[in-house]
């Protein structure tokens, strides 16, 4: 039963740093199901194009810097029931935690003041926890010195230790291990008004995250488990991730599951929460390190694993909806009751844009990261972090190699980002498992399986595999079709892929009418190959954070087109992708980190309609490019002449190889050292522009004969417009186009793939033709309006 | 060693042998249980039967001896995807521990494919051979499972728990060590039984409750104990678990009935019906009770399973009688089941303040 009261919701959205996770379908998720249940809903977000829609289901966008300050205004000019700011990451909770004492009779969902303020304040979280015996890293935070040895006697060593000044600035933390060294540090300076913090060390535990789901009714269930292959001290974000923890025996599961839950419980949390563990396996020491009461990137990579319609579920629990009766849309019922089961092992690899080796240690380093699923820790470590198509890791072989033993055991005691590089490169040259499990505290099951994939490279390089060896390979790691290459044609060895078919999501069988299909079974077996035509489109690498929202828009808009046209989608990628959950059940998910189901031919070319290729990295080999049902969408410059001017334009043409569609042009002018962009501008040019622009459109395109989409730079100069720049494909500005376009581009492409044509003889008009009566404006690229025409008009009557 | 899997109904899963290299039919169960390895293998309720893990990695997390739930394995086989070489607390690994026990593996085996087979076609009869022919999947459709499953688990003779509490006679029918466990931290002072213990030896032992266990098997094939109910369950409060549970709805004239998808997971919700609070715990079973013979009878349903909504707990109306399908030592699985035992010491505890002990119940 939601709560009565509420109605109104104001969503506290991402901010546009860099530093944010992207929660981008989840924010999609949400706000759908918000509007499906009947909420009004609204959003302050700063950058619209986070929002993966032209905001159809929001009844208010304010595009605004997400502050406390601009939220508090928004409730004193509108008063909404709610707040909810589960999805704004930490920036949220940090205005959640600064608006206490400001707002009354406004319902904060998911999390609440005390939650969040104790994910800033470190004090209170160990208070909070140690009340209610809960295990919190001992800590203290005195200037009496006597204090502090009674403290550490009763704790004893290692612990680490620092100096917080008057002025709030820290020392860095010093590790301590015996009486010899506490007391150098105690002599170094006179406490005066310096304390002294001291905390229990867990350098060198293995890290763990939990997250559970919980309801207003106590009811919790465990979402997922995480671990970390790197142990604690290196940030958790920056080591290699597996999911489920399998390293965990049922006694220390069930262990930590139970703190998670009351951790949810003590702090009240409604909807998602995810606990940090540091667990030493040698003294059965556990710790909660941190805990995090909303949407993150650890709910993101469970989603990936588990399948399980994150998003949606918090939210409506955070109403007041049961875990057993969640919504997913109208009247389908969803069981959230579960603690999902998966048969396969999803993994998360940072990657960092820059491919130089840099030490890792507490603060993030890494920009991205890509998500690989497998059977095997090491079919996983080869699809991921030592996939050489993505991490040049033959390039860091090379550069190992020559390094002496010296050189790489000092590698190995600083772990940079190549760490798992220099493992292999150590196991390589026999150093021993053991030494190597206690200098880098990685547990001994990660290096042995980093031995079995050296041992297997090396059958494979000698061509040795035949019928007696074979085996072992299977059995040292080789699954999946992972180096399937010589696993092909071997119907008696294991070589599925993971493939992730969330169609069952919530569906109900005769016998388990409410246990949802991943539960039991997670991801499809075999690609279910119906009658229907499959249209294949190659995703890039979707979680790069280099234009992010591109990539998940397109792909999101070209799944809803194909499965409008009646086509099936199949999205095969480096790594799988999460759609939101309204197109999940029309998409077929296909990890393939190795491109081997081209290569191998595993889906039938018969069985396949057209391929859109939209991957970034894998350009179109002659292969493709002589395959005239491939259709490659990636922006390539085809023209870039340096001419500059004050106003340009950017056109989006859309051909059948004949005819031209022109929807959608954004306009874009500088006028007092203000910069000024306006979306659809079609519907403000004189027909005498249209004209002089269709002429340059078919002038410029006139060698293209094929379908595709083409971006015109267009700039105006002496009354004239001029061509700069053209680009094939989809560039990052589709998103503006297509948010802004009631035309939709991706849309049309689609249906000329499918083999419509645009008609002859179309009017200027109708070339042109927009139907949008809502204009994006942006100022200086960072601020964002959306006004209706006459709104656009004044802003062209000011500039 | 290339071993292969075959099924009842023909369909051959091609993999790799370990453990012992001895042929094996049973009863094939597929299980979800993320962990506890060391609970299922030796769980008496997995006598008879193959059980195919579809956990990813097995073994990694290591083994333990103190989560045994009997002396022995019980299980005629396992049947696995992928294991881990090595484990992370330096204890046995998994492919060692398994030829310690004498136990025939299989691996590298397609555990989604088999997973989905047999929730399309009900658990059947399977063998771990050398050989696949028709001769052999011959063999295994005319094997003919031990009905006496129960009395080859049971406890030959009686023993005691010692502890200072309340006194509980413990049923054998297929006890799990996690149950003693739960009934030590409660300083229960237990005596167990064999699963035929009848009601006269019973009652000398004088206890305040007795404790139906959970057990293997088919449970029409325990018509003693069935009888042995009827009277006891006039006496004394009563707790039934898993198998003890069936036989007291069948004692109390319910039916029971195979359930479509059998519950082999170890962490699966269940629902209290009066607050709708929602547990997560261990399922081991292949049966239900049919709910159109509960409203007839003097049991109200206590418990369902969110995902099927099949009955997970009952009690009597006015009998001190409770009874759950789940398991709520948990082992292997999550510990929200607990409450039912501090709940039975509850039931036990009102009944003697009501009648003024269990011996003088009538």
């Amino acid at each position: 039963m939601a709560i009565s009261d509420i109605h109104n919701i104001l969503i506290i959205g991402p901010t546009s740093s860099d530093k944010n996770v992207d929660l981008s379908t989840a924010l999609y998720d949400t706000v759908e199901i918000l509007h499906k249940l009947g909420y009004k809903t609204s959003i302050i977000v700063e950058d619209p194009t986070s929002l993966l829609s032209s905001g159809d289901f929001l009844d208010r966008v304010v595009v605004e810097r997400v502050t406390g300050d601009n939220i508090l205004k928004y409730l004193n000019d509108y008063h909404p029931d709610a707040i909810l700011p589960t999805i704004g990451d930490k920036n949220a909770l940090g205005i959640i935690a600064s608006l206490n004492g400001k707002i009354s009779n406004i319902k904060i969902l998911g999390t609440n003041y005390l939650a969040s303020l104790a994910t800033f304040k470190r004090e209170l979280f160990i208070k909070k926890l140690s009340q209610n015996d809960l295990p919190v890293i001992n800590f203290i935070s005195s200037d009496d010195e006597t204090e502090i040895y009674s403290f550490i006697r009763k704790i004893g060593f290692p612990i680490i230790a620092r100096r917080k000044y008057s002025n709030r600035h820290f020392s860095g933390w010093t590790n301590i291990n015996n009486l010899f060294e506490l007391d150098n540090f105690m002599s170094l300076e006179d406490l005066g008004d310096i304390k002294i913090e001291i905390e229990r060390s867990i350098r060198g535990f293995s890290e763990y995250s939990f997250t559970v789901m919980r309801d207003r009714y106590e009811n919790a269930a465990l979402l997922g488990t995480i671990e970390d292959i790197e142990p604690i001290g290196i940030h958790h974000l920056d080591s290699n991730l597996i999911s489920p923890a399998v390293s965990l025996n049922d006694s220390k599961l069930q262990k930590l599951r139970n703190y998670s839950i009351k951790l949810a419980q003590v702090f009240n949390v409604v909807g998602a929460c995810t606990v940090h563990f540091a667990y030493n396996h040698k003294t059965n020491e556990c710790y909660i390190t941190e805990f995090i009461p909303r949407l993150s990137e650890e709910t993101k990579f469970l989603e990936y694993a588990t399948s399980y319609p994150l998003a949606t579920v918090v939210v409506e629990l955070s109403l007041g909806y049961h875990l057993d009766k969640v919504q997913l849309d109208s009247g389908s019922n969803f069981n959230g009751a579960i603690e999902p089961f998966v048969d396969h092992i999803t993994s998360r690899f940072p990657l960092w844009t820059d491919p130089k080796q840099r030490y890792l240690g507490p603060s993030k380093t890494s920009n991205s990261s890509i998500v690989v699923n497998g059977f095997s820790i090491e079919e996983v470590l080869n699809r991921g972090a030592l996939n050489d198509k993505i991490n040049d890791n033959l390039e860091r072989y090379n550069e190992l190699r020559k390094l002496d033993d010296d050189e790489l055991f000092e590698k190995i005691i600083h772990p940079t980002n190549w760490m798992l590089d220099v493992l292999l490169e150590a196991l390589r040259r026999k150093f021993e498992i053991p030494v190597l499990s206690e200098i880098t505290s990685i547990n001994v099951p990660y290096l042995v399986a980093l031995q079995n994939v050296i041992d297997n490279s090396a059958v494979i390089r000698d061509d040795a595999v035949d019928e007696d060896n074979i085996e072992r390979l299977v059995d040292y790691g080789i699954k999946g079709v992972g180096n399937s290459k010589l696993l092909k044609n071997r119907d008696e060895i294991v070589t599925r892929t993971v493939i992730k078919s969330k169609r069952a999501v919530g569906a109900s069988g005769p016998g388990f009418m409410n246990h949802n299909y991943f539960v039991t079974s997670g991801i499809s077996n075999d690609i279910d190959f119906n009658d229907r035509n499959k249209i294949i489109v190659r995703s890039p690498i979707i979680t790069s954070k280099t234009d992010i929202m591109v990539r998940q828009f397109v792909l999101l808009q070209l799944v809803k087109s194909i499965e409008q046209n009646g086509l099936e989608a199949v999205v095969i990628g480096r790594e799988p992708w999460t759609a939101p959950l309204s197109v999940r059940y029309k998409v077929l998910e296909i990890d393939d980190p190795h491109r081997e189901m081209r290569d191998l031919k595993l889906i039938p070319d018969d069985k396949i309609f057209k391929v859109i290729d939209f991957s970034k990295v894998w350009n179109l080999d002659s292969v493709d490019s002589n395959n005239e049902d491939v259709f490659p969408i990636n922006a390539r410059e085809i023209k870039n002449v340096n001419i500059t001017g004050d106003t340009t334009i950017k056109v989006m043409v859309v051909t059948d190889g004949n005819n031209y569609l022109a929807p959608s042009i954004i306009y874009r002018t500088v006028k007092n050292s203000q910069t000024y962009e306006i979306s659809d501008f079609n519907n403000f040019l004189s027909i005498e522009n249209k004209d002089e622009i269709l002429t340059i459109i078919k002038h410029e395109l006139d060698l293209y004969k094929e379908i595709n989409i083409f971006n015109l730079e267009i700039v105006r100069i002496n009354d004239h417009w001029v061509v700069t720049k053209i680009h094939e494909g989809m560039t990052e500005d589709i998103i503006r186009h297509e948010l802004a376009s009631s035309v939709h581009v991706i849309d049309t492409l689609v249906k000329l793939i499918l083999g419509n044509k645009i008609d002859d003889g179309l009017s200027l008009d109708e070339i042109f033709k927009n139907y949008d009566s809502n204009y994006l404006v942006t100022t200086n690229d960072k601020k964002y309006q959306l006004l209706d025409y006459d709104g656009v008009q004044d802003v062209l009557n000011k500039i | 060693m290339k071993r292969y899997l075959i099924l009842e109904d023909g369909t051959v899963f091609p993999g790799v042998g370990f453990g012992s290299s001895i042929i094996t039919t049973g009863q094939l169960v597929v299980s979800n249980n993320r962990t506890g390895i060391e609970q299922s293998v030796t769980d008496p309720d997995s006598e008879g039967q193959i059980i195919a893990f579809t956990v990813p990695a097995i073994g990694l997390s290591g083994i333990n001896r103190d989560f045994y739930e009997s002396i022995n394995s019980q299980c005629k086989g396992v049947v696995i995807g992928s294991s881990s070489s090595a484990t992370v607390d330096g204890s046995i690994p998994f492919g060692e521990w398994i030829t310690s026990l004498g136990i025939p593996g299989i691996k590298n085996i397609d555990v989604r494919a088999l997973s989905r087979h047999i929730a399309e076609y009900g658990e059947m009869k399977a063998s771990i051979m050398d050989t696949h022919d028709e001769h052999a999947i011959d063999q295994i459709k005319a094997l003919v499972l031990p009905p006496d499953l129960v009395k080859r688990v049971s406890t030959k003779q009686s023993y005691p728990n010692p502890n200072m509490g309340l006194k509980m006679v413990v049923v054998d029918l297929g006890l799990k060590y996690s149950i003693l466990r739960q009934l030590s931290y409660r300083d229960c002072n237990s005596v167990i039984v064999n699963y035929n213990a009848s009601p006269e030896e019973i009652e000398s032992l004088h206890p305040d409750g007795i404790i139906f266990s959970n057990g293997p098997g088919d449970p029409k094939d325990l018509p003693q104990t069935i009888e042995n109910i009827k009277v006891l369950q006039k006496k004394y409060p009563i707790l039934g678990i898993g198998l003890g549970n069936l036989l007291i709805a069948l004692a109390n004239d319910c039916k029971i009935e195979l359930l479509d998808q059998p519950h082999h997971e170890s962490s699966l919700a269940v629902k209290e019906v009066a607050s709708g609070k929602i547990d997560f715990v261990n399922h081991n079973h292949s049966y239900t009770i049919d709910p159109k013979y509960i409203s007839a009878s003097d049991f109200i349903v206590t418990n369902i399973c969110v995902a099927d909504g099949s009955i997970e707990g009952m009690r009597h109306e006015y009998l001190p009688i409770m009874c759950v399908l789940f398991e709520p030592e948990a082992a292997p699985g999550p510990t929200d089941g607990y409450y039912v035992f501090d709940e039975f010491i509850d039931l036990i505890g009102s009944t003697k303040n009501q009648y003024g002990g269990g011996d003088q119940w009538q």
